[in-house]
């Protein structure tokens, strides 16, 4: 089921057009990321779904409700996580979130019971009655995240948000998200490659304003290359080196990395095994989101 | 429930700052009813003259703290970079604009309770006519949100550098709404546009006790009530876009 549908967008700041006729759908439960450098247009985007920024064409409809013109019911079921995000600061964080909470039609207790699940779940319990301007930037993008998730929304629109973390909180926000995948239908956007690559079921990959690629992570790095690339250790490597050129083309010979096909990989092993060399370890090298963009920004 | 939203938020946010409370709300109005009581009874021993002017100078920072708390909200959310957040709430226009006129009615209210207790207290003054004086509370309340939301208006066109208008708008008014002096001392230009300001009918009306002309006062402030609503429903669509909500942040 389609949660999300986005045709033909196009928004212009004046002669400049930050999105490019942009269309995709987004599936009930999918996490989806928009994936771009500086500048591609991803932000903008997010905003055009946030009901926060108006396409300058186009139409962007959530379950139905189109984000322009059922504005209401959209952002009654969509919970908005911004990098950056910034609070009163001389309000607590259960305050902060209280005013959202009202804005959804909770009352104090649901927000309480709320707050006090939500500040487990991101590991900020004890945090939440303190006023917000004693926060790290960790904890306030944890609070972003326990604001986006108050309401119990459909849709989770989650804009840069590990930006500037650290590794921990970082990787804290991941699990979070990882473990709301299927639950809610989660669009991302990112520049961090690992990041995409380990929560998206699919990315969409935004160049100067244009969807440039739309694929899962694994089908974006197979238009990489068509080889994948094994990284070897065994007991002789450099005999293994002049076995493997038997078979296929070597990536390098220190380390001993192979660039196999298919089949050659079974072959490779037949002739290593066969040779009585021990192989001690093999490591699958798998492209990087960073070579996808190399190899899109050679396609533009 | 959108309204209890925006409505918390400012008065919490209010309630924390103590020290401006304490300025704004008990300082600042003592220090008004003390300048304009001592200066008046200096130079009139006519106790007319004591409370006409004290009462048109608490009426006057009535309107003036009601305009600022209308707009503040506003301000507040561009002070600190919570624009993105609070737009993308559920929230309609109307609540985002109640909201904020609840903080207005708690602060003009409070004024209103304070200087009329010191002006009493100090000066003896007595509101003869309360149904005039609220009446003429209630229009500067409406024509101080109108303003109010004219600010608004303008952060969203102009951007952060129309703040100090929202400063000094009711200050610049006071000059032509002949608030402690007659119309007739005033150059004929500026005679002119204060027949298009509700307030220099409402001060009218108090000195000659006529709620006619206050009813003119509130007919004015209720159309410039509307037209600003307008205003600001289409400087937000302006403002959505060309991005500028979101620039605020």
């Amino acid at each position: 089921m389609e949660a999300l549908r986005i045709k033909n967008v196009v928004k212009d700041y004046g002669s400049s057009r930050a999105v490019d006729s942009v269309s995709f759908s987004v599936r009930k439960g999918e996490c989806f990321g928009l994936l771009g450098t500086n500048g591609a247009g991803k932000s903008t985007l997010i905003n055009i779904l946030a009901g926060l920024l108006s396409p300058t064409s186009g139409t962007v409809k959530m379950h139905g409700w189109d984000v322009e013109e059922d504005w209401r019911e959209v952002k009654m079921r969509t919970g908005h996580c911004f990098g950056f995000s910034c609070y009163m600061g001389n309000l607590t964080g259960r305050q902060n979130l209280r005013v959202m909470g009202y804005a959804h039609g909770l009352s104090d207790r649901e927000v309480n019971e709320r707050v006090d699940e939500l500040a487990e779940l991101v590991d900020l319990e004890g945090k939440v009655d303190e006023r917000t301007e004693k926060y790290s930037s960790g904890m306030v993008q944890k609070l972003s995240l326990m604001a986006a998730l108050l309401h119990d929304p459909e849709v989770l629109l989650v804009d840069e948000l590990t930006v500037g973390l650290d590794v921990e909180a970082a990787k804290r926000v991941r699990q979070v998200l990882s473990d709301l995948k299927g639950k809610k239908t989660i669009v991302l956007t990112t520049h961090y490659m690992a990041e995409a690559d380990a929560l998206c079921d699919r990315i969409g990959l935004m160049h100067k304003g244009k969807l440039v690629a739309l694929e899962t992570p694994l089908e974006l790095k197979r238009r990489v290359r068509d080889h994948d690339l094994l990284e070897l250790k065994t007991s002789d490597d450099r005999a293994a080196a002049a076995l493997a050129t038997k078979v296929c083309d070597l990536e390098s010979k220190s380390p001993l990395v192979c660039r196999v096909r298919g089949e050659q990989v079974n072959t490779l092993f037949k002739y290593l095994v066969g040779a009585g060399l021990d192989i001690r370890s093999v490591h699958l090298r798998e492209p990087t989101l960073e070579e996808v963009f190399e190899k899109v920004g050679e396609m533009e | 429930m959108s309204v209890k939203a925006v409505a918390y938020r400012q008065i919490m946010h209010m309630v924390q700052q103590k020290e401006h409370l304490l300025v704004d709300w008990v300082l600042y109005p003592l220090t008004m009813v003390v300048s304009f009581g001592l200066l008046v009874s200096t130079l009139t021993p006519d106790p007319e003259a004591v409370v006409y002017v004290l009462s048109a100078a608490i009426l006057w920072r009535v309107a003036a703290t009601f305009q600022t708390s209308v707009v503040i909200g506003f301000m507040e959310d561009v002070w600190h970079e919570t624009m993105r957040q609070t737009w993308a709430m559920p929230l309609r226009l109307r609540d985002y604009v109640l909201g904020n006129s609840a903080l207005g009615l708690v602060s003009s209210l409070f004024t209103l309770c304070v200087t009329l207790v010191f002006a009493w207290a100090l000066f003896g003054v007595v509101v003869s006519d309360w149904g005039l004086f609220l009446g003429t509370y209630a229009m500067l309340c409406v024509f101080g949100a109108a303003v109010g939301i004219m600010g608004m208006v303008a952060l969203l066109l102009v951007g952060e550098g129309a703040q100090p208008a929202n400063w000094v708008i009711m200050d610049m008014m006071v000059l032509a709404s002949g608030v402690f002096y007659p119309l007739s001392v005033l150059p004929v230009p500026v005679r002119f546009v204060a027949h298009f300001l509700p307030t220099m009918y409402a001060f009218l009306a108090i000195r000659q006790g006529d709620a006619m002309l206050l009813a003119i006062g509130a007919l004015m402030s209720l159309c410039y009530l509307v037209v600003a609503w307008y205003a600001l429903k289409h400087a937000l669509r302006r403002a959505k876009a060309q991005g500028k909500l979101v620039k605020f942040h």
